[in-house]
């Protein structure tokens, strides 16, 4: 049998990572963004949409776009389309 | 003890334990009987044995709660393999054999769920225990909030033979582990986490893979 160690068990919360973070994007009207955290766009290499979810309570719908900033950054940012917000993402 | 012989006592002014304790245990006997003879035994202490005390249950548990309810099988394997992992690497173990472990879950919804297994042969080794204990996650009734993985039984320190030679790659990990321990030591609890990939699949970002922090 163990014998009591004093400290006996650990509950770890598990985190998320690449998680969504806020951002600040300007868009043209069809959508596609020119402005990320103040930084023009200077080119847009790919977008792409994921819906999912649709059959729980929390259904999912995002328009992301992989954009190159003018200080040469890669980012991604897309739109949730569930609350009109624009997050950038890591890892999409 | 009878209410005749409480009053027998009384009328012969034992008040308290302590006067009934004081009587020789014989003449308690002969006066009161096997009744009157545990009395008087459980007045001067009971046995004169040594007093063990209960030994607890096993108290080496690592638990991991989900950010959401996770109801996929490979997922959940994932995050046992993590637990399993960790909670080896906890020094109270010491060097110990797992004899006997458990699995169990808070279920969403509030249920709960535990299974256990107990090895014929103590081992350590985290491709055996995962044999043993993992198929029983395919009997979760339901999707789970937090993953909790206890050692129940451990052998004692020389319950099996060990090792000739050093594994290959064990200096390699013992540095590792004292590096490790020296950012914990710097930086402070929490600071060092390890990447599980839970479901690389999906295709919300988010939900491939979690961090779970390691302080062992």
């Amino acid at each position: 049998m163990v014998t009591h160690s004093g400290n006996p068990g650990t509950v770890r919360a598990a985190g998320r990572l690449n998680q969504p973070r806020a951002a600040v994007v300007e868009a043209r009207v069809d959508g596609t963004p020119v402005r990320v955290n103040r930084q023009p766009v200077v080119l847009l290499r790919e977008e792409w949409r994921v819906i999912d979810r649709w059959w729980t309570e929390e259904p999912l719908s995002r328009r992301y776009f992989e954009v190159v900033l003018q200080s040469g950054e890669n980012a991604v940012v897309f739109r949730d389309e569930t609350c009109s917000c624009w997050f950038t993402q890591r890892g999409a | 003890m009878e209410p005749r012989h409480r009053a027998e006592l009384h009328e012969l002014g034992v008040k308290r334990v302590g006067q009934l304790a004081g009587l020789p245990g014989a003449a308690v006997a002969e006066r009161l009987g096997p009744d009157g003879r545990r009395a008087w035994g459980l007045a001067r202490g009971g046995k004169a044995a040594r007093v063990r005390g209960r030994r607890p249950p096993a108290e080496i548990v690592e638990a991991l709660e989900f950010p959401e309810a996770v109801g996929n099988e490979l997922t959940l394997r994932r995050a046992f393999v993590a637990l399993l992992e960790t909670l080896l690497a906890r020094p109270e173990r010491a060097d110990r054999f797992v004899r006997k472990l458990a699995v169990s879950a808070r279920l969403v919804g509030g249920g709960s769920w535990r299974r256990s297994v107990t090895l014929r042969d103590a081992t350590t080794e985290p491709g055996r225990l995962k044999a043993a204990l993992g198929p029983k996650l395919a009997e979760l009734p339901a999707p789970v909030l937090e993953l909790r993985l206890e050692l129940v039984e451990l052998t004692e320190h020389d319950g099996q033979q060990l090792e000739l030679l050093p594994t290959a790659g064990g200096e390699l990990d013992t540095r590792l582990r004292e590096g490790l321990r020296q950012v914990r030591a710097s930086t402070g609890s929490g600071s060092v986490n390890q990447v599980v990939e839970v479901a690389p699949w999906s295709r919300i970002p988010e939900t491939r893979a979690l961090f779970v922090p390691r302080d062992d």
